[in-house]
């Protein structure tokens, strides 16, 4: 059976395996069209390319499934600033699950750097299958020179896919952000019936590094597959995968019993939907807790824009990504009387995206959600008519609808933190200063405030101690709401903020290290850096190494009074062989990193002043444990 | 600003309950085995199944008679030493309810020997039982969580269908409240046949009905929906309407059937509201889950405003402003540390420049000793709510701040109490409840000294604080004991019993020294511990002059000197 005509873009329709179902796009009348249109940008405005460009990649992603096995293919249409390239399906099983339940993995963080949280360090998961095939396509090279070229010719690529091209899609373009330089046209993707890629982190790092607008999602309401990696691979998914895969027997048939695939789709998509639902309406129920204990959820979450497609020609664009979620589940309920057909239009929508969209985007009869979440009416008969006409055409219940308002209310909660903590800045400014005239004074006493610090005998050290304290306070909250999600995404890549943590960072860390090893609390409890190191000086290393691209440790100039400490309690002398061998190397390299920081001026010259422990010590060591020239550079700096 | 938006997620958690297979799982076991055990009356069997290597069932069925008229004169309820762990230090007893109790006692030694194997096992743990099952399963759960530890890799969860209410505990200030999910039927009388207004004909006469508490989380059910609480007085208001509502004949929840249907429903497109009641996000949530499970919020007199502003507290305390509050108490402890400096660079301990002296600096010592006074009986009375066990876990993670936070703020408070001259016997006549607690738990959580310890404590002498907190009550009464010998007023009893006292402090204080246990600056000049040495050798000097002890010797040697 021929489904998909190769080659022709203009015929690439699909010759649908099933009769049309019953007829249910209702067209809105004339003057209300017209109405609706003032109200609203166009889609192309608001996502700044053009319907053209849209409905050209919507008949490239169809007609790249008959590639002929190339795993992609290019499309530079005359007249238009893009390349578009178009990536290839598959329905095999096994690039979409390699394994049960759920088929992730943690992203491979050498090819996609930023795809992790910054200061909680944990890498996103990604679908195995999907990052499997992808490299696999990245190695065959054309990808990568195609590219190139198009660049050179001064053109905006345009990644697209439909179904499983849509992950290779959205992967190419996360890879060619993740290289690309400051002065290049970064990459655009628009996919159509995307199945989910990535989790939580995923979505957030894409976010915080600001590529989110790159991203636009069509999704049908009913189309089964962007809700597919919700559910746990399972029978119903082989069902559905050979239902669109021309070479399987099974292809365009009827799925036997006709409902059970979308209810156990629904059921998964259910309990992840309303898991998060539980979380953005701030659920204190602990039994919530130990649920998670008993209840496999997928990782899976959206990101990037979405573009809802009701069916009778409107179009609802939401970027926030947990109202994504809602949407995905609550827009394909079933009710029992239309339960078996909206079964058979999952599998039917994914089809038709050309075709829809090209009517939808003649009617340009678009909702932004986003902006009026939080006010969603939440009766089928309140608030702005345009809007209560989508969602009462999206099937959205009143509380589907209450989920969207949290969903928006989390979002603003996140920004009214952000704002607090903004209200904080002047706060933050005015202790450092403070402290910054305690460091100044104490290189007047040719001692350096770590030293004075740690001895703790004059008015200026406890006032230290005071604005250390109230410093402390002010960014263990930020800690404790990031480690929560309770900030915006972006958070973590404000120049301002990653600028001031590293202000903070250098000049309070050492008194925190003094505190430590004032206090012995090194006999008790271990290391400054393995056991006393607060959270916050690890966050601001973490946002300053992930901006300077740097990996993970490479900003420890902070630490460094710690490493004198430790080095400072190792005996010298004692013919303790291996033990005095690392602790050669590793003095050193201290010698050798020091410095760097000094002529970085990440590193005050108050640790080189005369009476300082480091110095008192430094000028204790063998001359087996200096080498040249650092020795004689470190000197220079001692006395210069 | 904008207060935040607020929410109710009954509905959304309910839902999330009935999606997951764990509610089925549970009821899966239960009807095969009721129907296997129809010989007695009310009797209860637990049944242990691995259906996977990662999750085992308990099932505790009772029979169909036992399902059906569970508790004759079943209500009664009767203290429990068994349960007496469920007791928070703050009250004294537990009370179950007899019925559940005696089936429970009835199973004992079997029971403990599945505990023990049960402890053992990794992975998911799920407890359930109907009706009166439920009830001895709840039972079982309870001990098991008060016999697992930390390092424990079992996760249990119990749940019960359509059981009656348990005991007079509640669990709101514990952990354990997350373990326990309750799922009742509106249709179901049982669930509220203890409770006062239930016009159930077996249980109208008792009096004592009215203390019963629900616990954990109830799954409340209609043929419509269903909502999630654990809010103790929510959840007694509506049991007492439904049990109310339902018809005076007994009827049997088929659990299974009505688990069919709300999964069905869970995913079936809700309804929409025809018009907006409350303009809010929290009250039209509250109203319409509370219509779905049956309750009419106007003819119960729910007091909706109520319970959002409840929420709206709970909301408020949150992990961000914790960490901002712990850092407040450091910065006070940080001030008092500072005055205590400024004391030892002036050569007189802070005890007594607290206790002698007046100025502003003081004042400012006073704001941030009542600081620290409030935030920490805040936390001895939080470990106090909870369960026994659970609240010495909960107190570990800061039992050493706290130590610390007592030995360096008592001394205050003794020094304010003996300030006028006035004071007599603090410790027993007003040292403060949270103090005696955390110096109990100190003594209970510290292991015996080695020699090393004592080693490196010498050497950090000169800045660690006094160990006992209470050094300086001991002090002050030495020398009221001197005070009191040398008074012509004075009874010879008196003056014996003074004597002694001064003996056992002499002795008591020598121990302090060699366990380097004091800081040195009671030794300080002018300080009260100093002076009391003066009147003491006076004394000793004027009227036994033969006596000596080992703190006598070490003080006239000057042995101090070396002291720290």
């Amino acid at each position: 059976m021929v489904v998909w005509l190769p080659g022709n873009p203009q015929t690439s329709h699909c010759s649908l395996p099933l009769p049309h179902p019953r007829n249910y796009k209702t067209s809105s009348s004339t003057r209300e069209k017209e109405r609706e249109r003032k109200m609203g940008e166009t889609v192309g405005n608001r996502i700044s390319l053009s319907e053209e460009i849209i409905n050209r990649a919507a008949s490239q992603a169809m007609r790249a499934h008959n590639s002929g096995g190339r795993p992609f293919i290019l499309d530079k249409p005359r007249g238009l600033s893009v390349a578009i390239f178009a990536f290839a399906g598959s329905w095999l099983p096994d690039d979409w699950f390699t394994h049960p339940p759920f088929g992730e993995t943690k992203m491979d963080t050498s090819t996609f750097p930023s795809l992790r949280s910054v200061g909680n360090d944990e890498v996103a998961v990604v679908n195995a299958s999907f990052l499997r095939r992808f490299k696999a396509i990245l190695d065959q090279l054309s990808l990568e020179k195609e590219v190139r070229k198009v660049v050179a010719d001064n053109k905006q690529v345009l990644f697209t896919g439909h179904s499983w091209g849509a992950a290779m899609a959205i992967l190419a373009t996360l890879y060619f952000l993740e290289k690309g330089g400051p002065n290049q046209n970064p990459p655009r993707c628009i996919t159509f019936g995307s199945p989910l890629v990535g989790d939580r982190i995923f979505g957030h790092a894409v976010r915080r590094e600001k590529w989110s607008d790159r991203f636009i999602h069509f999704v049908m309401r009913f189309d089964i597959i962007p809700r597919i990696m919700l559910c746990p691979a399972s029978i119903e998914h082989q069902q559905i995968l050979n239902y669109f895969n021309p070479r399987s027997e099974f292809y365009g048939k009827l799925i036997d019993p006709h409902l059970a695939f979308y209810l156990k789709v629904m059921r998964s998509a259910a309990s992840v939907a309303t898991h998060d639902a539980c979380n953005l309406m701030g659920c204190t129920n602990p039994l919530l807790e130990n649920l998670r204990n008993f209840v496999d959820l997928s990782p899976y979450r959206p990101f990037g824009t979405f573009i809802f497609c009701t069916g009778n020609g409107k179009l609802v664009v939401v970027k926030n990504p947990d109202a994504a979620l809602q949407m995905l589940f609550y827009t394909a309920q079933l009710s029992q009387e239309e339960a078996a057909e909206i079964a058979q239009r999952s599998l039917y929508e994914h089809l038709v995206y050309d075709n829809e969209l090209q009517e939808s985007l003649g009617m340009q009869n678009v909702v932004y959600l986003d902006d009026s979440l939080e006010e969603l009416p939440l009766s089928s008969d309140s608030g702005p008519a345009i809007v209560n006409t989508v969602l009462n055409d999206l099937g959205l219940s009143t509380e589907a609808r209450l989920c969207l308002r949290a969903a928006g209310g989390l979002e603003n909660r996140r920004l009214r933190n952000q704002a607090k903590i903004d209200d904080n800045k002047q706060k933050i400014k005015e202790e450092l200063s403070k402290l910054r005239g305690y460091q100044e004074k104490g290189e007047t006493l040719e001692l350096g405030y770590y030293d004075a610090f740690k001895s703790q005998e004059e008015k200026a050290d406890f006032d230290a101690n005071v604005s250390r304290l109230v410093l402390a306070g002010i960014w263990d909250e930020v800690i404790e709401m990031l480690r929560r999600s309770e900030l915006p995404d972006e958070f973590e890549n404000r120049e301002e903020l990653i600028e001031l943590g590293t202000l903070y960072r250098r000049l309070v860390e050492p008194l925190d290290i003094a505190n430590y090893y004032r206090n012995l609390k090194n006999e008790d409890t271990g290391t400054y850096m393995t056991r006393g190191r607060p959270k916050r000086y690890r966050y601001a290393q973490r946002w300053l190494e992930h901006a300077e691209k740097k990996p993970s440790g490479w900003r420890s100039e902070s630490c460094f009074w710690a490493e004198v400490e430790e080095l400072c309690s190792i005996k010298t002398g004692c013919n303790n062989g291996p033990l005095q061998d690392t602790k050669k190397q590793k003095i050193q390299q201290l010698q050798k990193r020091l410095i760097e920081w000094i002529q970085d001026g990440c590193l005050g010259k108050d640790v080189v002043l005369e009476g300082s422990t480091f110095v008192k010590w430094w000028k204790t060591l063998p001359s087996e444990y200096r080498s040249e020239p650092e020795s004689s550079m470190i000197a220079n700096l001692i006395h210069g | 600003m904008s207060q935040a938006p607020l929410f109710s997620s009954a509905g959304e958690l309910a839902n999330l309950v009935v999606n997951s297979n764990l509610i089925d799982v549970a009821w899966a076991n239960i009807p095969e085995i009721q129907i296997g055990q129809a010989a007695f009356p009310c009797s209860v069997e637990p049944m242990d199944y691995s259906p996977t290597p990662n999750r085992t069932i308990v099932v505790f069925a009772s029979s169909p008679n036992g399902t059906q008229y569970p508790l004759p004169e079943g209500g009664h309820l009767v203290q429990s030493s068994l349960f007496q762990f469920l007791s928070p230090n703050e009250c004294p007893s537990v009370s179950i309810n007899r019925a559940a109790l005696d089936l429970f006692t009835s199973l004992e030694s079997q029971l403990h020997g599945l505990k023990t194997k049960l402890i053992e096992r990794e992975g998911q743990l799920i407890i359930t039982g109907h009706s009166l099952g439920g009830s001895v399963a709840a039972l079982f759960t309870l001990c098991l969580l008060d016999s697992m530890d930390k390092k424990s890799k079992c996760r249990p969860i119990c749940i019960t269908f359509g059981s009656p209410l348990l005991g007079d505990f509640d669990l709101q200030h514990s952990q354990w409240n997350s373990f326990f999910l309750h799922v009742v039927s509106n249709k179901d009388p049982v669930p509220g046949l203890f409770l006062p207004s239930s016009r159930s004909p077996s249980t109208s006469s008792h009096s004592q009905t009215s203390v019963y508490k629900p616990f954990g989380t109830y799954l409340l059910c209609s043929e419509h929906g269903c909502a999630c609480f654990d809010d103790p007085d929510l959840i007694l208001k509506i049991l007492t309407v439904a049990s109310s509502e339902v018809s005076g004949e007994l009827q049997v929840v088929d659990y299974g059937e009505m688990l069919r249907n709300l999964k069905n429903k869970a995913i079936w497109k809700g309804p929409q509201l025809a018009g907006e009641r409350y303009g809010n996000s929290f009250s039209e949530g509250i109203v319409m889950e509370l219509e779905t499970i049956g309750i009419d919020t106007a003819k119960l007199n729910i007091d909706i405003n109520g319970m959002e502003r409840e929420a709206r507290s709970l909301t408020k305390k949150t992990k961000a402003s914790e960490a901002k509050k712990l850092n407040d108490i450091k910065k006070a402890m940080a001030n008092l540390e500072w005055y205590k400096k400024k004391a030892e660079d002036e050569k007189k301990s802070y005890y007594d420049c607290f206790r002698n002296e007046d100025k502003k600096r003081h004042v400012d010592a006073k704001n941030f000793m009542e600081e620290l006074t409030i935030y920490w009986e805040d936390m001895v009375a939080e470990a106090e709510r909870k369960p026994q066990k659970e609240g010495k876990s909960f107190r570990t993670g800061w039992l050493f701040a706290g130590t610390t936070y007592r030995r360096m703020v008592e001394p205050l408070d003794i020094a304010d109490f003996y300030q006028g001259g006035d004071g007599r016997d603090y410790i027993n006549s007003k040292r403060s409840q949270h103090y005696k607690l955390l110096e109990q738990w100190y003594k209970e959580a510290a292991k015996p000294p080695t020699r090393e310890d004592l080693d490196s404590k010498k050497k950090k002498v000169s800045i660690l604080l006094t160990e006992d907190s209470c050094f300086w009550a001991h002090v002050e009464e030495a020398i009221l004991s001197c005070q009191s010998l040398t008074n012509a007023t004075s009874t010879t009893k008196q003056r014996e019993s003074s004597w002694e006292n001064l003996v056992m402090f002499g002795e008591y204080v020598m121990e302090q020294i060699e366990n380097c246990a004091v800081s040195p600056e009671i030794f300080l000049n002018g300080s009260t511990f100093m002076k009391w040495w003066g009147e003491y050798k006076a004394y000793i000097h004027n009227f036994r002059n033969f006596y000596s002890s080992r703190l006598v010797e070490y003080m006239k040697r000057g042995s101090y000197n070396q002291y720290g």
